[in-house]
């Protein structure tokens, strides 16, 4: 049983910005949380608050229901993954791994079954005398996974660990850092900038931006009900489309763009935008429902538009186009490869529309 | 062809210097060997028409040179290795510590470094003189515990280790001195030895400060008890040689040891960047 809590944790540099801006939240036992969010944003910073390596400014950090504000980080029992591996050069595979046993006093036996049962866990068992200059990128983050397995801490701390790997070798150490917390029962906190891990691995994802967290919930929900523009654009790959224009509602409620290019007429599924009438809004709507067909099951929104370019990938078609000089882009299931330049009809899901303040940029919802 | 020419014009000209630069040396170990007198002969001879070692007997039953090498062992030994250890703490200290004024102290330092050995001679030498060390090894081992220069270079090597390294080292649960001892220490090894036998050697050669610290006789090292034999026997030049093959043995035999990283740990600076 391993918990982490994070109470209106703040931390100020010298400047008077801060780099996390009070940030609370909770990471369960057995958990996997991703921290996420473009670089600066304060998601390194906050996991080395939990690693102890960061001083906290101020607010409170429990790992199960102690408060370890200034318990050193080796009394934490926690195990942290670099981005660089930081492997001790001068030590074999198997002095790495056993290097924090060995500083513990673990007794001999002990750190070597342990190390035996990590290293095959992780299938380096034939590496454990090499050093590690003599090991590939992915063999190297392996030992330093394996560095944090056999302290069988309470937390795991990931940090931006793929980053150095190829893209290929990202994809299946992914799946394999998710297979191991599967294995371990870990409760895990994983910092990356990458959305498509922070989605694929995560139980819940904290999303970060300018030191302060935008939305904490599961996969599905961030990318299904963003609190607000940036969670909206930063989840999902290709990102969502944003129009902006207005909305108004003289006996029907309409979304009109900027420059009045595009009107919509927004039905019953999206009556509670009544309350926006005469708002300033951006309307957001994500490449996959954007449709080229009509289908009868669904409330659709007409767009004649021309496209500028056309991607065909084989199961699906990317267009791209521009609305008042905002890029819009859609993912279209269909083997028609259609034509640049001329005009082209698209469909927007109206049920799929989100709306977001112009002034906030919060999400405007029912 | 020319290529060719070239390269043996190369050859031969690196040949010839090394010949003129090693010859001294070679005359020295071989005149040591020589009989009284054989040396100064005209024309001078290479080798010695016996070899003897009358005058490595006389060194070390009637000159004492033992007692001399042992001071000089003492005092060199000694002084490389708690500066390295005092120049590797700080030097580690500096570079990847945080602590106030460091950027001051540091800085203090490094301006301090231009004022002249000459300079600081006397007020030294007065200092030790009212604590009581001069005649002593500590008048020679103070002084040396600790250099700027030491400090510096281990300061720029230290910078290129990862601060993850520590860090890592620190969440696996060691201490400030195990990060300092199996971590810091192993991966300095290279300026480690570069400094070291920096400091040996110069302490070793060191003829000027012994001279001044050292009025007792018996507290002598090498470099200042040739020289003093130099006063008395000046005549007697395969004596000298013999003294002199003595002296610089044990340089030789540290250099050639440990040359691979000395080399190593000069190119560091120029790699690296």
């Amino acid at each position: 049983m391993a918990s982490v809590k994070l109470v209106n944790i703040t931390k100020y540099y010298d400047s008077k910005k801060p780099a996390v801006d009070n940030a609370s939240f909770e990471i369960n036992d057995k958990e996997f949380v991703v921290l996420v969010g473009p670089s600066g944003c304060g998601k390194s910073t906050t996991l080395r608050m939990i690693a102890g390596l960061e001083e906290i400014s101020s607010g409170e950090l429990y790992i199960d229901d102690r408060i370890v504000n200034d318990v050193s980080p080796k009394d934490r029992d926690i195990a942290m993954v670099f981005q660089n591996y930081a492997l001790y050069p001068h030590m074999s595979v198997y002095e790495n791994m056993a290097f924090g046993l060995k500083l513990r006093k673990v007794d001999k036996n002990e750190i070597k079954k342990r190390v035996m049962d990590a290293a095959e866990i992780l299938g380096i068992v034939e590496y454990l005398n090499r050093k590690p200059k003599a090991l590939s990128g992915g063999q190297r983050q392996r030992v330093a996974v394996g560095r944090a397995i056999v302290r069988q801490p309470k937390v795991f701390l990931f940090d931006e660990p793929l980053s150095n790997l190829d893209a290929k070798l990202r994809v299946q150490m992914r799946t394999e850092i998710s297979k191991l917390h599967k294995r371990l029962q870990a409760t895990i906190v994983y910092v990356t900038h990458d959305q498509t891990e922070a989605m694929t691995m995560g139980d819940r994802i904290v999303v970060m931006k300018d030191a302060i967290i935008q939305q904490i919930d599961s996969p599905l929900n961030l990318y299904n009900f963003p609190n607000n523009i940036f969670v909206a654009g930063f989840i999902g790959s290709p990102a969502m489309n944003f129009i902006e224009g207005k909305i108004t509602d003289s006996g029907r409620l309409q979304f009109i763009t900027k420059n009045g290019s595009v009107t919509m007429n927004l039905g019953e599924p999206l009556s509670f935008l009544k309350k926006a009438a005469g708002k300033e809004v951006t309307l957001g709507i994500r490449p996959e429902d954007i449709l080229c067909n009509q289908t009868e099951s669904e409330i659709l929104q007409l767009l004649q538009v021309n496209l500028d370019v056309v991607e065909p990938m084989g199961n699906e078609i990317i267009v791209y186009t521009t609305i008042e000089n905002q890029p819009l882009i859609a993912r279209l299931n269909t083997q028609d490869l259609p034509e640049v330049g001329k005009p082209y009809n698209l469909y927007l899901r109206l049920n799929k529309l989100h709306f977001f303040e112009k002034a906030t940029g919060n999400a405007i919802r029912g | 062809m020319s290529e060719r020419l070239k390269k043996i014009l190369v050859i031969l000209t690196a040949t010839i210097i090394a010949v003129m630069s090693l010859m001294p040396f070679v005359w020295m170990v071989f005149a040591s060997f020589m009989k009284s007198g054989e040396a100064n002969v005209y024309p001078p001879k290479l080798f010695p028409d016996e070899f003897v070692l009358t005058h490595y007997i006389t060194l070390f039953t009637r000159l004492n040179l033992t007692g001399y090498l042992i001071n000089s062992i003492v005092i060199s030994v000694g002084v490389t290795f708690i500066s390295l250890i005092i120049n590797s703490m700080s030097g580690y200290a500096f570079a990847k510590m945080a602590f106030s004024g460091k950027k001051q102290i540091f800085n203090s330092l490094l301006s301090a470094m231009v004022i002249p050995g000459q300079v600081t001679m006397l007020p030294v030498f007065l200092m030790l003189k009212y604590m009581g060390f001069i005649n002593t090894y500590w008048a020679i081992l103070i002084p040396g515990m600790a250099s700027i220069f030491g400090i510096f270079l281990i300061k720029q090597y230290a910078l290129s280790i990862p601060d993850s390294l520590i860090e890592a080292a620190r969440m696996d649960g060691g201490t400030e001195i195990q990060i300092y001892w199996k971590v810091i220490l192993p991966l300095c090894k290279p300026i480690l030895v570069t400094l070291g036998i920096f400091t040996f050697m110069g302490t070793w050669n060191d003829f000027l400060w012994p001279l001044i610290v050292m009025t007792d006789s018996s507290m002598y090292t090498l470099p200042v008890a040739l020289a003093n034999l130099m006063g008395e026997h000046t005549q007697d030049t395969e004596l000298m040689m013999a003294g002199s093959v003595i002296t610089i043995i044990p340089v030789i035999i540290v250099f050639l040891a440990l040359q691979k990283y000395y080399i190593k740990g000069i190119m560091l600076g120029s790699v690296k960047g």
